[in-house]
């Protein structure tokens, strides 16, 4: 604490501490240290204190609590050291307190007075770290620290030194804020300039004067009336690559006066120019030669000057602190040239380069003589007299601050001048790292937004049009409009009755709405409803501005809606007549496709929403999308077929495609060279070709062809996806498989197995699960190893992704051979795994893919035993609330009953309940894999009995009043087996079986007269049993 | 419509006749009408003395102000100006077809060249600073009381010379007006409004090609 006591807090000359902000500061920056003291370094809080601390406390004895000795004189705490005194004597009103944990507890004792007791304690101890840790320590130097004995002693020493350094930190923080410009900054920056007048490559400029040589006992040049405004000091720099300027460095900024020299006439202090922070910047704006060679200076510059040293009072401070050379150096060097602030200074030079200035390799140079110490020292203590005594008088001692009265008085002035430059500040800081350039731009911005308040009709188009050179592409430049106003600005020139005003503000509108904050900003000023109210101004122009920002701005929802909402739909929509008359001139004609171009585009975009697609199509739109499509410009279709698929997602409109001719136009526009337009077009197709019309016209246009050769996009992944999504679905139609094959599209589809995006996959997989319908396909895909490929995606989570999958490989499993090739990877295992997926699509899937399987394995026993729990598995399926995972669940039931073994576990484990509580669907597909299942378990001991028990027997057989073959088939099989059950047979003959089992016997098929034969003949056999053991 | 005599009317002919040789954008039965306009508005005119050759200035000015309605003077008589093709203070009949022509059909062109004639108030071929400066004067309405309207403007003029004049000679001539019109359309009425927009011509054009159809 000592440096922060002796350097940085100020005191008055009765030794007290003055109540200044920045005292305050202090003093609570050290109480909330002592207060944690205790918790943090517990054993060195427990150190006993070279010298006691003491001071007269405004605690009284009643205040202290249990863990003292109260007597009539005063207190001692319980705690004692080594020799038996206690750490803690109170007389009052004198204290003396020996270690931190006291202190702590002391200050805890002391509740809300403990700011006052810490401020005592200072004053009063202003030799604290002799106190605390001896004489002799506290003065040992920063080098000899290393030398001592690590001991609890010094370890305390170098806590409270550390702590001492952070507290000043934050000080200098405090401090910097406070400063302004300083004729020490000024003058500096000067010298450092006059540096570069040089002749030769170095040269910045050609010279470098002060108007006057008389400097004022402040540091000030000029003459004192001017003083008063804060000015400085007047300087003329002839830069290289223009002529003289004359400077007045003031206070709060530094500007080109009028053209000052020798003080001639007061007109020529006026200010011609902005006010820059520093010469440098000044120079920079004025003089492109500076701008270039400053930078080209720093990095050439091997040797830099190290005579650039501060004379600033928080140098001193600065220079206690134990930093190494070249930080220090560094930050010299900025408060050098730059007293005033803190982060901006660092970075401009850094941009200059000036960063080199303190490279590892001149640390030596850089370290200061101690010479050149002394007399910066004495430099410094003139600084202090002038400086900063308004802002912040630090470490001043009364009679210096006296001395100091009548030449400070200019600075006063600094101080309270500061308000302006704050403001700018507080709004550059939003942007930490804003550079000048940045900053000039932003300035550009607020002046444009000024006059644009200010201006007439004939002034706002002027000023739009200067706003519309600026970059607005540039996130800072769009987000100083929005900050500065200027968006609330434009959005309102959408209500004037000035159609130029619109058209420029809309032409601003349409590009800075591509920032998304911009975009919300617009919506929530009720910019989309400014804008749907211009769509239907006859003015071409606007229309088409007005549907382009709209196009950017419906990105997200709740705008979407808006537009809908407000009737923007339909005007849109209107838009797409771009050929309201054939005799339309042909510079009219351009404008108009413009305008629908806009209007399409804007109508993308909203059509990511399903109502308005919907309005598209009750407004109309979809004959107008179609007559576009047809349109030769490339500009034109990419909008609308954007439209087109993401309508596509609604049966209307795919019907409406196949209607309206579009498939022929999406085909066509299949071979541009624009891969965009491509992709939409294949999705496009992608999403159409679920009909089977769409499918046949594709192929009747030729558009399978280009769809193949699409997949050589491989890069795209978009393009990709998009392409192998139209192959899949086309590929449903098996004619259209056909002329894939002829293009060799198998191939190339088995080559984008590996390493494609999942979107792509997905498409990929479906269309082989197509393609391996055709048997010769099955083991083409097997022996490209396709099927490896295949059985790797198993592993994969993409839920869609693992339909296809499990589809493919099922595919591929009825041909026998490629069965072996699928165990041999596992795929068995892993396609039944996938019924532990929770998505019934996966499941069923997955359930259908492991039938072939089972049906072509060498000896499903074998295959499935080891897969106890899988049979668990379909067990627990057998509840799912999927009609298509019962289904397919059934369908494996099915082909695993074949096998006895299994069907002994299956029944242990009671599939016969769960079958007959399923007897009750209406599900044809469901019935028919059902009866199978029932058919095939029936077989296994006492099930046909059981199944009676569960009243299965009665709804399988109205089954047969079906039509459907493979359900009667399925069906008569289970009756068959059934019937071999007495009571079943009663059950069956209660529910009318005979006839139409009588009537199945003349079916066309075999099997079907033979179970159904076999059925009667079981019921005959009963009857005649029954007689027999009547008579 | 006052009865016309046979002499009249075979006057009439002759001058539709002339014009519509020199004159695109109307067919002759527009010109018609707007000789008829042109005749009952030199009626209108109070004249002593001579009988005036052509529409005056103020006369020209009632019309502009009225039918075309524009406010600013300064660009109705730069408007006037550019009709006025021969200098002679008087739109005689043929300027008056001609400038119809441009303001009612022109091409963008054919506006460009008006709206320069409009802006280069001394007639000098080029637009300076000056007359920019003159013609936007009082353009800014809402500024700060304790600020100089002058000084904003005076930037306003200059942002807008920085990318108006191309060849950088610090005045506008034909060549970068025309060229900066046809990169941003905007500028076609820069410094002023000097041309109607299209409620205004639909309205005119209904008034003066109406009647002779009856």
């Amino acid at each position: 604490m000592g440096l922060i006591l002796t350097r940085a807090a100020q005191w008055t000359s009765s030794n007290k501490l003055e109540s200044t902000p920045l005292n305050e500061f202090l003093v609570t920056q050290i109480l909330n240290y002592a207060e944690k003291f205790v918790s943090r370094h517990p054993q060195e809080a427990e150190h006993v204190f070279d010298e006691p601390l003491q001071w007269n406390t405004s605690l009284v004895k009643y205040d202290f609590k249990d863990d003292y000795i109260i007597s009539a004189i005063g207190v001692k705490s319980l705690e004692k050291d080594s020799e038996g005194k206690p750490l803690l004597q109170f007389f009052p009103p004198s204290i003396s307190v020996r270690t931190f944990s006291q202190l702590s507890k002391l200050l805890h004792l002391a509740d809300d007075r403990k700011r006052h007791e810490v401020q005592v304690c200072l004053e009063e101890n202003r030799d604290l770290m002799v106190k605390i840790v001896g004489q002799s320590l506290a003065n040992t130097s920063e080098e000899d620290i290393s030398t001592l004995e690590i001991d609890v002693r010094v370890k305390l020493f170098i806590l409270l030194r550390n702590t001492d350094e952070k507290i000043l930190n934050k000080f200098v923080g405090e401090i910097t804020k406070q400063v302004k410009l300083l004729p020490t900054a000024v003058e500096e920056e000067v010298e450092f300039l006059r540096q570069y007048c040089t002749e030769g490559g170095k040269r910045l400029l050609k010279s470098l004067r002060y108007t006057s040589d008389y400097e004022f006992p402040n540091g000030c040049r000029a003459p004192p009336w001017r003083q008063l405004l804060g000015e400085i000091c007047y300087v003329v720099i002839e830069p290289c690559d223009a002529e003289a300027l004359y400077i007045t460095c003031s206070s709060s900024g530094v500007f080109l006066n009028a053209g000052l020299d020798k003080e001639e006439d007061e007109s020529l202090y006026e200010r011609q120019s902005d006010y820059y922070e520093d010469i440098a910047t000044l120079l920079k704006r004025v003089s492109p030669h500076f701008e270039e060679n400053v930078k080209k200076q720093y990095f050439v510059e091997q040797k830099p000057r190290r005579s650039i040293h501060l004379a600033h009072v928080v140098y001193e401070i600065e220079q206690a602190q134990p930093k190494t050379p070249e930080e220090r150096e560094w930050e010299k060097l900025q408060r050098a040239l730059y007293g005033r602030k803190k982060r901006e200074p660092c970075q401009r030079w850094r941009n200059l380069g000036v960063l080199n200035i303190c490279g590892a390799t001149e640390e030596e140079e850089l370290l200061m003589s101690p010479a050149e110490r002394k007399r910066l020292g004495s430099k410094n203590k003139t600084m202090m007299k002038s400086g900063l005594t308004a802002a912040s008088s630090i470490g001043l001692t009364a009679s210096q601050r006296r001395k100091s009265i009548v030449a400070s008085f200019p600075e006063e002035h600094f101080s309270g001048s500061s308000s302006e430059s704050e403001e700018e500040e507080e709004q550059t800081e939003r942007r930490p790292d804003t550079s000048t350039e940045l900053q000039s731009e932003y300035w550009q911005v607020q002046k444009l937004v000024k006059y644009l308040k200010a201006a007439d009709q004939t002034a706002t188009v002027l000023v739009l049009c200067a706003m519309m050179d600026l970059d607005l592409m540039k996130e800072v430049i769009q987000l100083a409009i929005l900050d500065l106003g200027g968006l609330e600005l434009l959005l309102n020139l959408l209500d004037t009755t000035d159609i130029r005003s619109k058209i420029g503000s809309l032409k601003i509108l349409a590009k800075i709405s591509q920032n998304v904050i911009i975009r919300q900003t617009i919506v929530n000023m009720r910019g989309l409803q400014r804008m749907v109210n211009n769509l239907d101004i006859p003015v071409k122009e606007l229309q088409a501005l007005a549907s382009e920002t709209i196009a950017h701005v419906a990105k997200f929802r709740r705008a979407r809606r808006i537009v809908r909402v407000h009737g923007g739909i339909s005007k849109l929509v209107k838009l797409l007549e771009c050929f309201p008359y054939s005799a339309t001139p042909e510079e009219d004609m351009e404008m108009n496709l413009e305008v629908a171009r806009c209007g399409a585009s804007a109508l993308w975009s909203l059509s990511k929403s399903s109502k308005n697609k919907e309005a598209i199509r009750k407004a109309g739109g979809i004959p107008l999308l179609g007559f576009l499509l047809r349109s030769p410009y490339e500009d034109m279709v990419i909008p609308v077929v954007g439209t087109l698929q993401e309508c596509a997602s609604q049966k209307n409109y795919r019907v409406a495609i196949e209607n309206e001719g579009m498939v022929k136009d999406l085909v066509k526009n299949l071979r541009s060279d624009n891969e965009e337009l491509q992709m939409l077009c294949a999705s496009a197709i992608f999403k159409c070709t679920e009909d089977k019309l769409t499918r046949d016209l594709v192929r009747s246009h030729q558009g399978l062809q280009p769809l193949v050769s699409l997949l050589s996009k491989a890069e795209n992944k978009q393009l990709l996806a998009a392409a192998t999504g139209a192959i899949w679905k086309c590929s449903i139609s098996m004619e259209n498989v056909a002329i894939f094959q002829e293009y060799k599209a198998l191939q190339i589809l088995i080559g984008l197995l590996t390493e494609q995006p999942e979107e792509v996959l997905v498409n990929v997989v479906g269309a082989l699960g197509q393609f391996a319908r055709i048997p010769a396909n099955k083991s083409i895909i097997c022996n490209g190893g396709g099927i490896r490929a295949l059985i790797n995606l198993l592993n994969g989570t993409n839920q869609a992704l693992l339909v296809n999958v499990a589809k493919a490989v099922g595919a591929c499993a009825t041909e026998r051979d490629n069965v072996v090739i699928i165990d041999q990877l596992d795929g068995v295992r892993l396609v039944w795994s996938l019924l532990k997926n929770p998505n019934a699509e996966v499941q069923a899937s997955a359930a259908w893919a492991i039938c072939p399987c089972i049906e072509n394995a060498k000896d499903t026993g074998e295959m499935v035993l080891f897969l106890i729990c899988g049979l668990k598995l379909i067990i627990q399926l057998l509840k799912s609330p999927s009609n298509e995972v019962l289904t397919s669940i059934c369908a494996v039931i099915a082909k695993l009953a074949k096998d006895k073994e299994i069907l002994g576990v299956l029944s242990d484990r009671g599939v016969v309940p769960l079958l007959a509580g399923l007897t009750s669907t209406t599900d044809v597909r469901l019935r028919c894999h059902l009866a199978e299942a029932i058919g095939h378990c029936c077989t296994w001991s006492s099930n046909r009995a059981c199944f009676g028990e569960h009243k299965a027997v009665g709804p399988v057989v109205h089954y047969l009043e079906s039509n459907d073959s493979s359900l009667l088939l399925n069906t008569t099989m289970a009756l068959y087996q059934l019937s071999k059950d007495p009571n079943n047979i009663i059950t069956m003959h209660k529910e009318g079986v005979v006839q139409p089992l009588i009537e199945l016997i003349a079916s066309g098929t075999d099997q079907i007269q033979e179970f159904a034969a076999g059925c009667i003949r079981n019921i005959r056999l009963l009857v005649l049993a029954n007689q027999r053991a009547v008579y | 419509m006052m009865e016309m005599t046979a002499k009249s009317k075979k006057v009439l002919h002759a001058q539709v006749e002339a014009l519509s040789r020199k004159v695109e954008h109307f067919n002759k039965t527009e010109l018609e009408s707007l000789i008829l306009m042109f005749n009952s508005l030199m009626a209108e005119q109070f004249s002593r003395g001579r009988p005036a050759n052509g529409l005056k200035r103020g006369k020209f000015r009632g019309l502009l102000q009225g039918t075309f309605e524009m406010t600013n003077a300064v660009m109705m008589d730069g408007v006037f100006r550019s009709f006025d093709k021969d200098g002679h203070g008087v739109i005689i009949l043929e300027e008056w077809i001609r400038g119809l022509a441009v303001f009612l059909r022109g091409t963008l062109d054919e506006k460009i060249r008006h709206t320069f004639r409009v802006y280069d108030l001394n007639n000098d071929k080029f637009i300076s600073k000056d007359e920019i400066f003159h013609m936007l004067k009082h353009s800014f309405i809402k500024w700060p009381s304790e600020e100089d309207p002058d000084e904003g403007i005076k930037d306003v003029v200059e942002i807008t010379m920085k990318k108006m004049d191309l060849d950088h000679d610090g005045m506008l001539s034909f060549d970068d007006f025309q060229k900066s019109v046809l990169d941003e359309n905007l500028f076609l009425q820069a410094f002023g409004p000097c041309l109607p927009d299209n409620t205004i011509i639909a309205k005119f054009e209904q008034l003066a090609f109406k009647e002779p159809e009856q």
